[in-house]
């Protein structure tokens, strides 16, 4: 047995057209079905366009219908990614860089003032390797003022890139 | 029969219709998904058009072939908003991910470094001044 799905309204067409229950209605159609593979092309009896018309629409709408869940997640998912990145911009990561700016500019004054006494600082431990640190000295706060300004700047990021091949 | 005919019509328009699906089983032969798809609509079809007049079968056949463009732009339009969508939400999982599993504990790092400098520093001026 080899099995499909399609969708109950279009079932539904079958028991207000024939009146069978769905054991006979399921061997009919496949055997009808069949039939019509095999013939190949669809001739121009009116029934027979109608038959291969109504059945690639009816594939079409398959599509369309089951890929709404997958919208839907698709907008659920994006709508929580792209929230989780404005958060982590606005809410995280401002407090900490600024905390590291200020201690790099607390580290940089008191390295001045060491060697303004004839002291020099490179041989005090911990030192630091800067070219490794980040670099936080040009960060002006978050990026993003609501989510759909981070949604603009990714539909920005996807048009330059297709644009660009 | 109208009945069947304005049910048919409604059916044309995908927003119209309920998600539910139904399962049938097709004698098994060595079909691939799409062809028993293709099977399953073709004997459904073959089924309905037995109801129809010629006439209903022809006035239909039009109204589908008219539908069938907005159908197919329909679908080629869902397509490229989940592929959008998913994109999008892609790079920014990549962006959380970079920032919480790299970013952020670096930065921490950085930050107790630059405490424990601060407090050596401090300790050299007092001691020197």
């Amino acid at each position: 047995m080899t099995t499909t799905t399609v969708l109950a309204d279009d079932w539904a067409l079958l028991h207000s057209a024939t009146g069978l229950d769905d054991e006979a209605l399921a061997a009919e159609v496949a055997t009808r079905g069949a039939r019509h593979t095999d013939e190949g092309s669809h001739g121009s009896d009116p029934h027979d366009a109608f038959i291969h018309a109504a059945a690639a629409a009816a594939a079409y709408r398959l599509d369309i219908v089951a890929g709404r869940d997958r919208h839907r997640e698709a907008v659920e998912h994006g709508r929580a990614a792209n929230e989780r990145v404005v958060w982590l911009d606005r809410e995280v990561v401002p407090p900490l860089k600024e905390e590291a700016k200020a201690l790099r500019a607390e580290i940089r004054r008191l390295e001045t003032e060491l060697r303004s006494i004839d002291v020099d600082p490179s041989g005090i431990e911990p030192t630091i390797e800067w070219p490794t640190t980040l670099t936080v000295e040009d960060y002006g706060g978050s990026r993003y003022e609501t989510p759909a300004d981070r949604k603009r700047a990714v539909v920005s990021f996807f048009e330059r890139r297709d644009e660009d091949r | 029969m109208d009945q069947l005919v304005i049910e048919l019509r409604r059916l044309l328009v995908p927003d119209a219709v309920s998600a539910s699906m139904v399962e049938m089983a097709l004698p098994d032969r060595g079909m691939d998904d799409a062809t028993a798809l293709s099977v399953a609509y073709l004997g459904l079809y073959d089924l309905v058009a037995e109801a129809l007049s010629v006439e209903e079968a022809v006035a239909l056949r039009r109204s589908i072939e008219d539908a069938e463009g907005p159908l197919r732009f329909q679908l080629h339009e869902q397509r490229s908003d989940i592929e959008l969508l998913e994109r999008a939400a892609r790079m920014d999982d990549r962006e959380s991910e970079t920032t919480e599993g790299w970013m952020l504990p670096k930065l921490r790092a950085e930050i107790l470094r630059y405490r424990e400098r601060i407090e050596a520093l401090t300790r050299a001026l007092e001691e020197t001044g």
